[in-house]
């Protein structure tokens, strides 16, 4: 059972530039009321239907160890409302908000098949911080701003506006990774999921040592030259982060005594 | 079963669906031309160049069920399968009047006998009920709809919208012929769980448990959500008038719902 931390804020948890745009968008008069009725209307009736129709609810009788576990880092966190839960078959590491109002979490079934208790609390315990951190409002800006890409004559202006909020996307994964080591309060489990998303083969990221994983970002970050260049152009494109540059912030964010001092002040 | 006649089992909504289709002229002949000209040319060089066929030899395991499902479902003829390498959970069957049935290698390494039977025999199904030749034209059309342009396109599109509507029911008489090759609802279920996103129980013993009353209760969910308003009804339409299958809560259903009917204890 990991420690239950009642009352935690965003604040001590949130990246600080996650924190600035979510700032920028809270001063937008309207905004929220407006994000709130499209999504309301539209994607999540569909995503509703989809979800049910197709997909399996997990509940307590479905997959109980994994609802187990889903309490378990809901509890950590403080999230007093559960958000349905669906699993569809996939092999890559889905776990997604999707709604508004009454949020929904899709998860792939690799994330059961393949991750131990700690390391699947990891991975709900990051979409419950999505949910905490009010994520799905700027989520929502991005998916229509990625259906305007593909119209002529409005691409241009598109991508514009996608840089911030590519960035904005960029540094919001950061904050749920975040989220997620305090709902599993394990830090190898955390720094074990991230090495799977980066493709170390399964079974063999407990025997890796983290110090020569983070090594890479390291090296990541001093490449000169060409490769600087490409790399800096393609970050601003990106709406993910490198999984190399997740995995070092939160090493970092661990290292500098920061998840440490959030525990204390809890228990 | 001696003889069996696929006007016993067939899906109401499908007998008239494709009794009006049959009564197009011409429809069937440039059709049947058209697919035995791809098959020819296009279908068969690809399965015998990149796939194996299922005998004695290559795959006793699915030759065996494969003889079994012709045996329940009185085939008139030998059916010629293969099996492709491929990770998605998925089967087909094509041709008119030489037709065969594809499976997925990921199919035939995790369902059980029982539960590919099931799926055989709704291949099976498709060809007794004589679907393929509509199945192409309906996968088929919406393509033509692009190549025509706008005004080519709006007309075919009240085709296209008819023909899927038809194709989703030809899936439910499809359910019932692979319920009759199995003769184990449960494997039907099992199988239609697969599809929806349950998990591998090689890969996770402890967590392949699902309940099929929680289904039920996901699907009472869905149907709220689906008739909820007009409004909801119009996205539900929307969403579902382009998909080649029905939702899989609807199959489950209306497979339950055939078991406990008076056609199937006839039968």
């Amino acid at each position: 059972m990991s420690l239950i931390l009642s009352n935690l804020a965003v604040d001590e948890f949130i990246h600080p530039l996650d924190k600035d745009a979510m700032n920028i968008v809270n001063k937008v008069p309207g905004f929220e009321n407006l994000t709130k009725f499209i999504v309301e209307n539209s994607v999540e009736i569909v995503y509703n239907i989809q979800l049910k129709g197709s997909t399996i609810r997990l509940t307590e009788n479905n997959a109980p160890r994994v609802y187990r576990l889903y309490k378990e880092a809901a509890e950590a966190l403080g999230v007093s409302q559960l958000p349905e839960l669906y699993l569809t078959r996939g092999y890559k590491f889905l776990n997604r908000i999707i709604g508004y109002s009454e949020p929904m979490i899709l998860l792939h079934t690799n994330c059961i098949e393949n991750l131990d208790d700690e390391q699947l609390k990891f991975i709900l315990g990051r979409c419950l911080s999505g949910i905490i951190l009010k994520h799905n409002k700027l989520e929502f800006l991005c998916d229509i701003i990625d259906m305007l890409k593909v119209i002529p004559g409005v691409d241009v202006v598109a991508s514009a506006l996608a840089l911030p909020l590519n960035q904005w996307h960029r540094k919001s994964e950061l904050s749920r990774d975040r989220g997620g080591l305090l709902a599993c309060q394990n830090f190898e489990a955390a720094m074990q999921v991230m090495m799977l998303m980066s493709g170390v083969p399964y079974g063999d990221e407990k025997n890796i040592d983290i110090y020569d994983y983070i090594d890479q970002a390291v090296k990541f970050r001093e490449t000169k030259g060409l490769e600087k260049a490409g790399r800096v152009a393609m970050t601003a494109f990106a709406d993910k982060s490198w999984m190399i540059d997740r995995a070092s912030e939160l090493f970092l964010w661990h290292d500098m005594g920061k998840y440490d001092e959030i525990i204390m002040n809890h228990e | 079963m001696r003889k069996l006649d696929p006007s016993t089992y067939e899906h109401p909504l499908d007998k008239m669906a494709l009794g009006a289709l049959k009564k197009v002229p011409m429809l069937d002949k440039i059709g049947a031309w058209v697919i035995n000209f791809m098959q020819k040319t296009d279908y068969m060089v690809d399965r015998r160049g990149n796939d194996i066929e299922v005998n004695e030899k290559l795959a006793p395991r699915v030759y065996r069920l494969k003889k079994l499902a012709e045996e329940r479902l009185c085939m008139e003829r030998d059916i010629p399968m293969y099996i492709t390498m491929e990770w998605d959970y998925n089967a087909f069957a094509c041709g008119v009047d030489n037709p065969i049935i594809v499976l997925n290698s990921s199919i035939v390494e995790d369902f059980t006998d029982d539960e590919l039977l099931s799926i055989i025999g709704h291949e099976m199904g498709h060809i007794k009920s004589n679907h393929m030749l509509y199945h192409w034209m309906s996968n088929n059309v919406a393509q033509w709809m692009f190549n025509c342009g706008l005004i080519g396109g709006t007309t075919l599109m009240g085709i296209v919208v008819a023909l899927k509507e038809w194709q989703r029911k030809s899936e439910l008489t499809a359910d019932r012929a692979g319920y009759i090759a199995c003769n184990n609802l449960d494997a039907v279920l099992s199988a239609e769980l697969k599809l929806m996103g349950k998990t591998n129980p090689a890969l996770a013993p402890n967590d392949c448990n699902f309940s099929i009353e929680e289904i039920l209760s996901q699907l009472d969910d869905y149907e709220k959500v689906k008739m909820d308003s007009l409004y909801t009804k119009f996205i539900y339409a929307y969403i579902t008038c382009n998909m080649t299958h029905p939702w899989s809560v609807e199959r489950m259903k209306e497979i339950m719902d055939w078991d406990k009917s008076v056609a199937y204890d006839e039968l």
